[in-house]
């Protein structure tokens, strides 16, 4: 009686620990967040994670809401200016009208579309640095994230998937990181130069390697996501039936080892691995939300700077401007693209966090 | 000047120039020279108060130089549209297309210097 009274005491004790390093882990990963994402969840972090009363549609409309109200301000004025100058671009080509020679009139028309585009292009280039910061963000929150979920995982029993989870993803890390930095970013900055180049040369129209460059990035997207996803699939099947039949042969172990007292010890080690997970889950919920609050901000700004270089593209068109038009409108393609390539990198993570934070052992 | 004295100076410097191109034919082209002076001379003055706005609202915008390009560029354009004209009716169409190419030349360079900045741009945003 005394040793059942023990070893309930010992178990009560691990839960209520469990629960305590709750706090700690959840205070350790939201002091990797920035400020202006904890703003955007609309809460201090701190005070133990996301419970399930707090995770509704309603929280994600407001992160969206939120995002979206720290984009437009900025945005719309690049909107109003952009306006601003297709409608004096427009006067002007009135006035250009009274030319009777073409030359001049080309001439004229020439420096016109450059001036305008070249106001656009400079008010419109720093949508790259918002999709920089939001990889190297990213890859900076996953550094304190995984070993954290990979501890977690491994308390609770999971030892070989939590180690080959937090394997797949910091190498999806580096991978996605390296990719988008290297290979993919670079080749959108080139396709939003070419944009330039080809509203300068009207004669010359660059807009076909524009495509191709865009459907290259597309293509090895694509095959990164499904090669990443396909390995996180499958380790995820593997190691958990590893662990699960690891898991119940040291319990069957435990229970026929040790004399009296085994089977409770068995049970206990099952309440822990329970309590470990409720923790674990926990705390990859908040990590997938904060992720997804990462993701929403440079969003919701690339899709602000999109639409608005749309409003512009449709403004032109209705002036007369068709170089404009044409310019604006493959600005907006570039930003759209961008657009995407955060949205994928995003989704991605947010998936494997929430696949690390669902997967546990069956004891 | 309104548009009925701008139309009046028009008809007038016509009918003059039809009339000196019988009795006095060189001094054809001095007249249609101060005519078309006249005639642009009035016309500017009243585009000022539309440049004057467009000038303002580009300040505002912080692109107040690109703007300034362009209107050099329309002042070039126009000025040497109308001597080519004036050329072109004195029977000189070699000076014309002369005038034309030295104004292309000149509306180019003042491009260059936006050609370079916008380059310089495009270099930043690839690094």
């Amino acid at each position: 009686m005394k040793k059942i009274f023990a070893i309930f005491f010992v178990v009560i004790l691990f839960s209520v620990r469990c629960f305590a390093a709750e706090a700690d882990y959840i205070d350790e990963i939201s002091n990797a967040v920035p400020d202006e994402i904890e703003e955007i969840i609309g809460g201090d972090l701190s005070d133990g994670g996301f419970t399930s009363s707090d995770i509704s549609v309603g929280l994600f409309f407001n992160m969206i809401l939120r995002a979206l109200a720290s984009a437009v301000p900025s945005a719309t004025k690049a909107l109003a200016t952009i306006i601003g100058l297709l409608i004096i671009s427009s006067v002007l080509g009135a006035l250009r009208g009274a030319v009777y020679s073409k030359t001049i009139g080309d001439a004229v028309e020439f420096i016109s579309v450059l001036c305008v585009c070249a106001a656009a292009f400079s008010m419109t280039s720093a949508v790259f640095s918002v999709a920089e910061e939001f990889i190297t963000g990213l890859g900076t929150f996953l550094e304190v994230f995984l070993p954290v979920m990979t501890v977690l995982g491994a308390a609770g029993g999971s030892i070989t998937f939590a180690a080959s989870s937090a394997a797949v993803v910091s190498a999806a890390v580096t991978l996605l990181g390296a990719i988008c930095t290297s290979f993919a970013f670079p080749l959108l900055k080139v396709c939003f130069s070419i944009s330039i180049s080809s509203a300068m040369c009207g004669s010359v129209d660059l807009g076909g390697i524009s495509s191709a460059i865009k459907k290259l990035i597309t293509y090895i997207m694509t095959i990164t996501g499904i090669i990443l996803a396909a390995v996180m699939t499958f380790q995820s099947i593997i190691t958990k039936s590893a662990d699960t039949a690891a898991i119940k042969g040291m319990k069957f172990t435990v229970g026929t080892l040790i004399p009296l007292v085994g089977s409770a010890l068995g049970d206990a080690m099952t309440t822990i691995a329970g309590s470990v997970g409720v923790v674990r889950s926990a705390v990859g919920v908040s990590g997938a939300i904060i992720i997804c609050a990462m993701v929403i901000l440079p969003t919701a700004n690339l899709l602000i700077n999109k639409l608005f270089l749309d409003i512009s593209g449709g403004v032109a068109d209705l002036l007369g401007l068709k170089k404009e038009r044409a310019f604006l409108s493959q600005m907006s393609g570039v930003v759209g693209f961008l657009t995407a390539i955060t949205a994928f990198v995003g989704a991605f993570f947010i998936i494997a966090v929430s696949v690390m934070a669902a997967t546990g052992v069956n004891v | 000047m309104s548009i009925l004295q701008i139309a009046g100076v028009a008809l007038v410097s016509a009918f003059a120039v039809g009339i000196l191109k019988i009795y006095k034919s060189d001094l054809v082209v001095p007249v249609t020279i101060l005519a078309t002076v006249i005639l642009l001379g009035a016309a500017v003055a009243l585009m000022v108060p539309v440049t004057d706005y467009i000038s303002d609202m580009s300040a505002m915008s912080g692109f107040s130089v690109y703007f300034k390009a362009i209107m050099k560029a329309l002042g070039i354009s126009i000025i040497a549209d109308t001597a080519a004209s004036v050329c072109r009716e004195s029977g000189q169409s070699s000076v014309a297309s002369k005038v034309e190419f030295a104004a292309k030349i000149m509306i180019l360079s003042l491009a260059l210097p936006i050609i370079k900045e916008v380059v310089s741009m495009a270099l930043e945003v690839v690094k």
